[in-house]
């Protein structure tokens, strides 16, 4: 592919990592928050372990998306895994 | 007192530990020596000790200062003791010159026996 | 990204390393001077230089807050801390009518006199706080990017680790003898690989403490029902209780402090209050909130017991669920707030090593990038040294300014509207631009000049202390005025290191410029494309 060119190539692998990865990580951090207290822990403690657990789920996320070869099922994996958890979320509503 | 004595020990242990494992090291042991002559050192032995060593600085650090901050203590002692022996091997070899000759008293072993695949040594 | 794994972590560490290495750094040296922000304190404010003797006397917060009172007069809360190892003074603080922004005086613990007010934010207000938040409070602008220097931070650990390939072999190598760009990777990776737990940890745990800034979707799950999710998750989570003011003065004389204080020993175990807090004092719903200290365990509790103002009945009582007690000890292991010299003292040992882990890392790329990018004219290296310049000595050298203009300073100096205080953190700021302009136009002069000014000026800031205070070593070493005395002897020690670095530094660059390897322990000048070998 010469499109895009390598700065644009960089620009989006940056932007997947770090902003994409946020968004990903973020939601499966709502949905984990939410879903704990069904589990029978206190609903304080689930937002307190859900966001801890955000911290090194992001920072594989980082890892992971620095490292994926193709930049297109990179921006599908983290675009779809986002919509998910939120998907559910609303669901359970 | 008796804090600090165990204290000193876990702080002795953990740096002739360390000091014990850039020993069984080619290049150190060289440097401490002074000399090139070729010693088949990559003991796995000698390496077992000083892990055990900075090892029973845990239980010297717990004893001496209670459960979390023991531990912790000995955790931040890690980098301070690995770092002295580092330093002390740049700037000042020599002084481990006794250890190294305890080292290769202790350990050894005829030229050709040093055939370990072992991540410390090339 | 890149063919393999350990190739595209290559790419991360150095392009991580290059971008967020400034701001990485003025985190970790403010961090790193946050260990001893209070001796700090002590230090830019005379008058609490108090002998610890004088902060073992038994403390009365009845009488703190009759000695406050003409202080706090009108203000909807005020605290108090009693005197402490690190604290001799009794801390005052309330929020101001007028201003709406909190002031803080001291006390002496025995006679309740106010003591001489110098105005600064020292450590505990100015360097700690640029320490999380970088002083940029727009938007929380600040707190994220110290959040994303933290992800880069355990990014770049874990990267590290993959490309360096003889981690074991390489594990006590150290060899300061040889060109910059070797003696650098050395050091880098010294600094980097032994004290790794420390660095992974200082920057998970200190991510960790925001955790509420961090992740906000996490709160909205669970609390969606709520008026307030934010607050009620506050409530349960942190045990922050809250009571609106009646607007009717209170009916009768408020209980005492005292009494409260013993209830909170009570039930605490033993516990000491260490902070107590006094919420719409003079009116009828007026309460009283009492945290426990932190100085006997690495965790740092939530426990909190509020009582009411004027009858001293327990209004509540809190102390932290169970997973919120791992995050208050991971909180702990950041803070570390406790009562333990050693542990004090081995965290600041790892925070400088974690200084010159940064610090040799650009010095590691700005070497094997130099020639190569003079020949192809790239502006790369030239603007990276600038930065890097001005991000480690520049910063430290802003900050001595900082310490200096605190013993410049008259006690009542203002100018164009600024007061004392904003006066010094103006000669920061403002010392700080300059080094950039000096790193700018200086290039690769501007290291090893820029460490002596480091030398000089921490020279400089123990003379002016002698100077103002007349407490110069001797004195403070005879009185027992430790934090003072170690401050001044970590300048002096801080003084001779930066010299020491500058002569190696003056060395190299000469070295470099003649072109010839004048010492033969130096082979020759690194070639273009001649990447030192780690990975």
């Amino acid at each position: 592919m010469s499109w895009p060119s390598p700065r644009t190539r960089v620009a989006l692998r940056v932007a997947a990592a770090v902003i994409g990865g946020y968004a990903w990580t973020a939601s499966w951090v709502a949905l984990l928050a939410a879903l704990l207290p069904a589990a029978g822990m206190a609903r304080s403690d689930a937002v307190v372990l859900a966001a801890m657990l955000g911290f090194v789920i992001y920072l594989l996320v980082l890892l992971w998306g620095f490292s994926m070869r193709s930049l297109a099922r990179l921006w599908a994996v983290l675009a779809g895994g986002t919509v998910l958890p939120l998907l559910v979320l609303w669901l359970m509503r | 007192m008796r804090e600090v004595l165990l204290l000193l020990s876990a702080c002795v242990l953990m740096f002739l530990g360390f000091a014990w494992l850039a020993l069984s090291q080619q290049r150190h042991a060289e440097r401490v020596a002074a000399s090139n002559r070729s010693r088949a050192l990559a003991s796995r032995a000698q390496r077992a000790i000083g892990l055990v060593a900075i090892t029973l600085g845990l239980p010297c650090c717990m004893a001496s200062q209670g459960g979390s901050f023991g531990s912790l203590l000995w955790a931040m002692l890690l980098p301070a003791c690995a770092m002295a022996v580092a330093f002390t091997l740049t700037w000042r070899a020599h002084w481990l010159r006794p250890l190294a000759r305890a080292a290769e008293k202790a350990f050894s072993r005829s030229a050709s026996a040093s055939a370990s695949f072992s991540p410390f040594e090339r | 990204m890149e063919p393999t794994f350990r190739k595209s972590m290559a790419c991360l560490h150095t392009w991580a390393g290059v971008v967020i290495g400034s701001l990485l750094f003025v985190i970790f040296w403010m961090g790193t001077l946050s260990v001893f922000d209070r001796e700090i304190d002590r230090w830019m404010t005379p008058s609490t230089r108090l002998p610890a003797a004088v902060a073992q006397q038994r403390f009365s917060f009845d009488a703190a807050a009759r000695a406050a009172q003409p202080l706090v007069q009108g203000s909807p809360q005020w605290f108090v801390r009693p005197p402490s190892q690190r604290v001799p003074a009794v801390e005052l603080r309330w929020r101001s009518e007028s201003t709406k922004a909190f002031e803080r005086r001291y006390l002496h613990p025995q006679t309740g006199a106010l003591l001489e007010h110098t105005d600064t934010l020292a450590g505990t207000g100015f360097i700690f706080p640029f320490h999380f938040g970088l002083h940029i409070k727009w938007k929380n602008v600040g707190y994220w990017l110290a959040g994303l220097a933290g992800m880069a931070m355990m990014v770049l650990v874990v990267s590290g680790v993959v490309i360096h390939r003889k981690i074991f072999i390489d594990f006590f190598l150290f060899r300061p003898k040889k060109q910059l760009q070797r003696a650098s990777l050395d050091l880098h990776n010294l600094t980097g690989v032994l004290a790794l737990p420390f660095h992974f940890m200082i920057a998970l745990s200190g991510l960790v403490i925001f955790m509420n800034i961090y992740w906000p979707s996490a709160m909205h799950g669970p609390y969606a029902r709520e008026a307030k999710p934010e607050d009620a998750f506050f409530a349960e989570a942190y045990g922050s209780y809250k009571r609106a003011k009646a607007g009717a003065p209170a009916a009768t004389a408020s209980a005492s402090l005292d009494a409260m204080a013993s209830t909170a020993r009570r039930e605490w175990n033993g516990g000491e209050p260490f902070f107590v807090r006094v919420w719409h004092p003079g009116d009828a719903n007026s309460y009283v909130e009492m945290r426990r200290s932190y100085e006997n365990a690495v965790t740092m509790n939530v426990d909190t017991l509020s009582f009411d103002a004027t009858t001293g009945a327990v209004l509540s009582w809190h102390t932290a669920a169970p997973v919120m007690g791992v995050q208050r000890f991971i909180s702990g292991l950041h803070f570390i707030q406790f009562r333990h010299w050693t542990l004090r003292w081995l965290y600041f040992a790892a925070g400088l090593a974690g200084c010159v882990m940064i610090g040799t890392g650009f010095l590691f790329w700005l070497e094997a990038r130099r020639t190569s990018h003079a020949k192809k004219g790239l502006p790369g290296v030239r603007m990276v040294e600038a930065l890097t310049v001005f991000s480690v000595p520049g910063i430290i050298a802003a900050t001595l300014v900082f310490f200096s203009v605190n013993r410049l300073l008259p006690l009542d100096a203002a100018l164009a509207g600024y007061d004392r205080s904003e006066l010094e953190v103006w000669a920061f700021y403002l010392f700080w631009l300059a080094a950039l302009a000096h790193a700018a136009l200086r290039g690769r002069r501007a290291w090893h000049e820029q460490t002596w000014a480091v030398a000089a000026l921490a020279v400089t800031a123990v003379v002016l202390n002698w100077i103002t205070t007349g407490q110069h070593l001797g004195h403070t070493l005879g009185h027992g005025l430790w934090a003072v005395a170690g401050m001044d002897l970590l300048l002096l020690v801080g003084a001779g290191v930066a010299a020491l670095s500058a002569r190696h530094l003056t060395r190299k660059a000469r070295t470099f410029q003649t072109g010839i390897a004048q010492d033969p322990q130096f082979p020759a000048p690194a070639q273009p494309g001649n990447k030192a070998s780690h990975a």
